[in-house]
């Protein structure tokens, strides 16, 4: 399956044990351990789709709320490869279903502009500080579109998301920068 | 929330948890549950007054040996299915279906032979006495086995309610066969046999995303 070594594999075991008596050190370095493997297979399905780390945690939930269902007696991986590669197909048939109901919309950036070179470097610092509060999907997206001037369909294939979420995150991206420029004090 | 954040929160939420059995172990508490609800259901409508006589014939032997094995059979994959991880092979998953139709195709050759006898083997008579029967003996098991199944995490939701379904569908069908004193295979087919199909079905199309809006509920009043 990949992923996991069987020397992983056996320690992974003895500290899902322990964690199913409640041993919280060793519930700790599971979920480090486990995150390790479930950020590898998810980034290696994925590719570098910005909801990868949601469905990363959502696995890490998962196998906390399954822990019960794990036998001691059973081997690990099969039961943990099970938990995840669930919680993946969900994570992909709900973002396709998201992808397929949303309406693609036209995707127009704010524009920051001034009348001075002097005013022009205020309003970079400004955006650049506006790009930095956004959320990392909608600061990749809108970088990858306008920075890096690529296409949508680019930026779909690049991150792995449908050419209409693409769209999406951008159009929420530029209506959050728009908000943040209006805070300080930009009119357009 | 961060990944960290979670896992933190993780470690906090933190319980002992007692590892579930196996299945082979809870379709055996599963069995012992219907062995409860089948008494209290012979005791509410009395076992057919004929019992002792049919149990001689061999149609009520394969009858009853053919939804016993589908019945067991189905009660195993469901509950195997709930663990992730377990495989289910696909001989597994074909033998408690192989076992309901070897039932249903029973009663088909009865049909034939009785039409051979008599046209009037066609009629259908009103039997929705016997379907509703059927319903009240399946619906303990039926819900029984269900929260059974939801306790574990079944990773493949619709062929684990489907199973769930088609065990408790034998275990009525059995106590029907048990307490109607019918024979002629028309109404057997239709009265009998109908329902053990009709439930999984139902179960297929519609049972498992309502099992699946129940486990989401349950675990969202968990956390």
């Amino acid at each position: 399956m990949g992923g996991m070594t069987p020397a992983q594999e056996h320690e992974l075991t003895l500290l899902m044990v322990a964690s199913q008596q409640g041993d919280c050190a060793a519930y700790d370095a599971l979920l480090g351990g486990l995150r390790g493997v479930v950020s590898l297979y998810v980034r290696r399905r994925l590719g570098s789709a910005p909801w990868g780390e949601d469905v990363v945690q959502d696995v890490l939930f998962s196998i906390h709320r399954a822990r019960h269902t794990w036998n001691p007696e059973r081997p690990f991986a099969p039961w943990f490869y099970a938990v995840m590669q669930s919680r993946l197909v969900d994570a992909v048939r709900v973002h396709k279903r998201i992808g397929a109901w949303e309406e693609p919309m036209d995707v127009v950036p704010p524009v920051v502009w001034s009348q001075s070179p002097e005013a022009d470097t205020i309003a970079q610092a400004d955006l650049a500080q506006a790009m930095r509060q956004l959320a990392p999907a909608q600061r990749l997206v809108i970088e990858r579109l306008k920075l890096a001037e690529l296409s949508v369909k680019q930026v779909a294939k690049e991150t792995g998301l449908s050419e209409s979420n693409v769209k999406v995150i951008a159009h929420r991206g530029y209506a959050a920068l728009k908000r943040l420029l209006a805070g300080a004090g930009y009119d357009n | 929330m961060t990944t960290d954040e979670v896992v933190s929160e993780l470690v906090r939420d933190l319980k002992p948890v007692s590892p579930l059995p196996a299945p082979s172990v809870r379709a055996w508490t599963w069995g012992a549950i219907v062995a409860v609800a089948g008494s209290a259901a012979a005791a509410v409508f009395g076992l057919r007054p004929d019992l002792a006589h049919a149990a001689t014939t061999l149609n009520f032997q394969a009858h009853t040996t053919s939804l016993l094995l589908a019945t067991a059979l189905a009660s195993g994959a469901a509950l195997l299915l709930a663990i992730p991880g377990e495989r289910l092979a696909r001989a597994r998953q074909l033998a408690p279906i192989a076992a309901a139709g070897g039932w249903i195709a029973w009663l088909m050759v009865e049909l034939g032979f009785a039409v051979g006898r008599s046209p009037a083997a066609w009629t259908i008579d009103f039997g929705w006495g016997c379907v509703g029967k059927a319903m009240t003996i399946a619906a303990v098991p039926g819900v029984a086995l269900l929260l059974m199944v939801g306790r574990g995490a079944p990773v493949e939701v619709r062929r684990a309610v489907t199973f769930a379904a088609l065990a408790s569908a034998g275990v009525g069908a059995l106590g029907v066969e048990l307490t109607c004193p019918k024979t002629d295979a028309m109404h057997l087919l239709i009265w009998h046999a109908g329902p053990m199909v009709a439930l999984p079905v139902v179960a297929a199309v519609a049972g498992a995303p309502l099992f699946v809006w129940w486990l989401r509920r349950r675990q969202a009043a968990r956390s």
